[in-house]
């Protein structure tokens, strides 16, 4: 039977979900549930490979988030692959290179600002930032009586740069590895451990090509501020990181029965201007934690499921202080931990899912989530709080004919703001102002995806087309279109 | 009742899993407290006066790295000094205002000022003492710089364009005065970098120096100001100046005009700066010279670009000569270089002035590369600026002006950045008065 497996409907699923985070903003991620190697053993009953090609597009008039432009021109190869070796081990691996543009960034002129944010050195010119991602993960699992032992290696390197002045380089290399043991406790249930680590540096250097061009680069510290006395100095930085993560799971293996899973991540990083003596300007530190709750239920016609999952993330931010200069040397004399922030969000969701014929499959899931963003900088006693309700509803069709099939999915989601208060003038601040905006208004999103798998074979493998439209609503009128298509081949 | 069992167990694990997570949040570090310390600062009063009582007297700390600023009123300090809570960090400290003294037998109001820079305020969990010696202020009537124009122009083409800087001088008081000997001075420090510069009694071999050998120059340099470079007006003939009426001198005295638009024409300059030599050679005109006293080019002096330098107005007393001059101010300092494992000690050697000969300073920086006061406090306790920091050419074509305070007055509180116009559109010609 020609029908979607698992793996196929999680990168479905994994796809629709990613269109409708990055037209968020940052600070609605919640987190999501990591990943342990040992429970892949489980996840597929045959082998499975994939490569495609997509190409998306957005070019909206203004920004939602400052720091994530105005959209992106963008190319993906991507090629996975699940292998059953043998009766006790599984392989899988992904590859993937990316080639996007992404639109009139503001506020930042370095790279990943969900993680390092604060912590950018921005300025007020901006503009249109190209970048290439190389990206390599794989796992193994090994399954021994009632034990099994997972692993993961992966590593990212992202160019990003711009060609006009201003002219950043950004060059990061993120190396991530796990381990995790899975014990099965009886028939129905796994209980697994799992840590990883990880080493990140992200090196910047910006330059003029101009020398007549005038830019002032900022070490922003949050919330509009910035640390003045670095201010137009430094304008190449390194920033390192060192991240951690540890996570519990009681799985069910069998889809049926309660499961549960604790995740802690701890994200260490340091921002080092490197033509300073390489000077620690700002340390951040990142700890969050997400406890998971559900029950599923799942036979041959249809499959239930509902979860209760709570996240909570801390992000402090150290300012470093120097003494004199004098000596050509600074000497740290003191450090300042002024920016915090704390997220709390509570969700509860719920599937239900039901099979027509052993042909057609239907999903309905809705979902609700409270997430409260809290922000502050202890230098002006600088306040920015949110308090978001988000709703969503996501309908699935998986329609299977006689030698294709045809996937399709409609998820539309709102937020709405019960409490966005601010304690200082954030209008004077420009980026941080329209960021403002966005968040403290309420937003309207819808997707669409579509995937068919096509009866036409191209020696012996099977193609697939697929296409996604997400249209936003935002405050000041703000409409977004963003469109991807693709084309894929499964082995 | 086995599935009642196997909820039981369920609910068990469940809850292990909830109490695992608890318990690593409940480790997190939620120590964010900001660190303060006490601070009390004393003052020093002024040398050469007696019975100062303080009338209106503030003390500002200016956090260096967040550029805060806080401004206390300071005038009951005499008894027991002033306290105050401060976060830790390096802060520069400025204390001014009004007092009345005796000043050579005669009771008078004065105004004071004092400083300290680059002071690490530290949490030990004692008191932190400071001690600011004060000065006299002088901020009468006299010769002032009225406009600095040091940064260049740009051609049409965007290309740099060198040779039209100049200096306007103005006749700030309610007299006639005579402006022979009065002489343009850059400093050979620069305020955007600092040092710990120690002043040294004779010209010493480096590897002869101790670190801490010396004056400290911030001690040192309430009485003298280092330069790379003197020009005098000529003496000989009275050079008379009406009140409000100015001086401009330049450093090549023609119409620049012709060779670039946006430049001017500065062949009705008073006097130009002219360096014969035979490396670089000057442009020479009709226009008469300056007295060179000395400067550090072997070449041509160009006033630091960057805007980046102070500059004085002194009045060279009539008896010295430039021979004897060259002769009695000599001044050796240096500065420890330290990187890693590398240090040495970097010596120079300048002249000096007194700080009594000035008649008015003006210090340059730009708003980002601002690391110290390289001179007095009671010549110049801030700055003036022609460029924001940003990179590239936003300096050029660029100014000082000093403002307007009435009629003919122009505001000289000895205060850059309070009595100047920042980075306004150079004009050799601009008109203050009617």
């Amino acid at each position: 039977m020609n029908f979607m497996t698992n793996q196929q409907l999680d990168r479905y699923i994994g796809l629709a979900f990613l269109t409708l985070c990055v037209c968020m903003t940052p600070y609605t991620s919640k987190g999501q549930a990591l990943e342990h190697a040992a429970l892949n053993y489980y996840k597929y009953a045959h082998d499975k490979a994939e490569m495609s090609l997509t190409y998306t597009y957005e070019h909206s008039p203004q920004a939602v988030v400052q720091q994530y432009g105005r959209g992106i021109s963008q190319m993906e190869f991507e090629v996975n692959a699940f292998h059953i070796l043998n009766k006790n081990s599984r392989l899988w691996g992904e590859v993937s290179y990316t080639n996007a543009c992404t639109f009139d960034i503001q506020g930042t002129e370095n790279s990943d600002y969900d993680l390092i944010y604060p912590y950018v050195i921005a300025d007020e010119v901006g503009g249109d930032m190209k970048s290439e991602a190389y990206q390599f993960n794989t796992g193994y699992a090994w399954h021994h009586k009632r034990w099994t032992l997972g692993g993961t290696l992966g590593y990212r390197a992202l160019l990003a740069y711009r060609d006009v002045d201003p002219r950043p380089k950004n060059t990061i290399g993120h190396l991530k590895s796990t381990v995790s043991v899975a014990y099965d406790i009886n028939l129905t249930h796994l209980w697994s451990v799992h840590i990883g680590g990880e080493k990140y540096k992200q090196a910047t250097g910006i330059s003029l090509y101009n020398p007549y061009k005038t830019v002032l680069f900022y070490h922003d510290t949050g919330l509009g501020t910035d640390y003045s006395r670095f201010s137009g100095k430094g304008s190449s930085t390194d920033i390192t990181g060192q991240f951690y993560q540890f996570s519990m799971a009681y799985y069910p293996k069998t889809d049926n029965g309660f499961g549960a899973q604790f995740d802690w991540k701890n994200k260490q990083l340091q921002k080092v201007l490197s033509g300073f003596n390489a000077l620690p300007l700002n340390d951040l530190r990142n700890n969050s934690y997400k406890y998971i709750a559900y029950y599923v239920q799942n036979n041959l016609s249809n499959r239930w499921k509902i979860q209760s999952s709570w996240y909570t993330a801390n992000r402090k931010g150290t300012e470093n202080i120097f003494g004199s200069d004098a000596s050509t040397t600074y000497e740290k004399i003191s450090s300042r931990q002024y920016y915090n922030q704390r997220i709390y969000a509570g969700t509860i969701e719920g599937l239900y899912s039901w099979n027509l014929n052993h042909k057609h499959w239907y999903e309905i899931a809705p979902k609700v989530s409270w997430i409260s963003n809290e922000q502050v900088h202890k230098r002006d006693h600088r306040e920015l709080d949110y308090t978001w309700l988000v709703a969503s509803l996501e309908t699935k069709a998986h329609l299977l004919f006689k030698k294709s099939t045809l996937h399709l999915s409609i998820i539309g989601q709102m937020r709405w703001v019960p409490r966005a208060t601010c304690n200082f003038d954030i209008q004077q601040y420009t980026f941080v102002n329209k960021n403002h905006i966005m968040d403290a208004n309420h937003q309207q999103m819808m997707t669409i995806n579509v995937r068919y798998d096509t009866p036409w074979l191209v020696a012996d493998k099977q193609i697939y087309v697929m296409g996604s439209y997400s249209h936003g609503r935002y405050a000041e009128s703000l409409q977004t279109h963003r469109g991807t298509c693709g084309l894929g081949i499964i082995f | 009742m086995k599935n009642l069992r196997d909820y039981y167990r369920v609910a068990k694990t469940m809850l292990l899993v909830a109490c695992f997570g608890l318990a690593i949040t409940a480790c997190s570090d939620d120590n964010d407290d900001i660190v303060y310390s006490d601070v009390k600062v004393e003052v020093q009063a002024p040398t050469g006066i007696s019975n100062i009582e303080y009338d209106a007297m503030n003390i500002t700390f200016t956090d260096t790295a967040t550029k805060e600023t806080t401004t206390f009123d300071f005038s009951a300090l005499q008894a027991n000094g002033f306290q105050t809570k401060l976060i830790e960090g390096l802060y520069d400290i400025m204390i001014e205002g009004d007092a009345t003294a005796d000043v050579e037998g005669v009771s008078k109001a004065i105004k004071v000022r004092g400083d300290l820079q680059a002071v690490e305020i530290t949490a030990n969990g004692e008191l932190q003492s400071l001690s600011i010696p004060l000065q006299l202020l002088d901020v009468g009537s006299g010769f002032v710089f009225a406009e600095i124009f040091v940064s260049g122009t740009l051609t049409p083409e965007g290309n740099s364009y060198l040779g039209d800087s100049y200096f306007r001088l103005y006749n700030n008081s309610d007299e006639v005065l005579d402006a022979q000997g009065l002489a343009i001075l850059e400093s050979a420090m620069q305020s955007n970098v600092h040092h710990d510069f120690f002043v040294l009694d004779q010209e010493t071999d480096e590897e002869d120096i101790q670190a801490g050998d010396g004056t400290p120059y911030d001690t040192y340099k309430t009485n003298y100001f280092i330069t790379d470079a003197i020009y005098m007006i000529p003496r000989g003939e009275a050079v008379l100046v009406q009140p409000g009426e100015s001086l401009l001198l330049v450093d090549v005295a023609k119409d620049h005009s012709v060779d670039n638009a946006n430049s001017f024409n500065l062949s009705v300059a008073n006097y130009e700066w002219y360096d014969e030599n035979d490396r670089y050679p000057d442009t020479q005109t009709e226009v008469p010279d300056l007295d060179k006293l000395y400067a550090s080019s072997k070449s041509i002096w160009i006033p630091h670009q960057g805007g980046i330098k102070a500059y004085a107005l002194a009045q060279i007393p009539a008896e010295i000569t430039p021979e004897q001059f060259a002769e009695d101010n000599i001044v050796n300092y240096y500065y420890e270089f330290v990187y890693g494992d590398l240090q040495r000690m970097m010596t120079s050697k300048r002249y000096e002035i007194p700080t009594s000969w000035i008649q008015d300073c003006v210090n340059l920086s730009n708003q980002t590369d601002y690391e110290w006061n390289e001179i007095s406090s009671v010549l110049d306790k801030s700055y003036a600026w022609v460029s924001d920091g940003s990179q590239g050419a936003s300096n050029k074509g660029k100014s000082v002006r000093r403002k307007v305070l009435s009629g003919k007055l122009l505001l000289d509180t000895n205060d850059s950045a309070n009595d100047f116009e920042q980075s306004v559109e150079a004009n050799p010609f601009y008109e203050f008065h009617d």
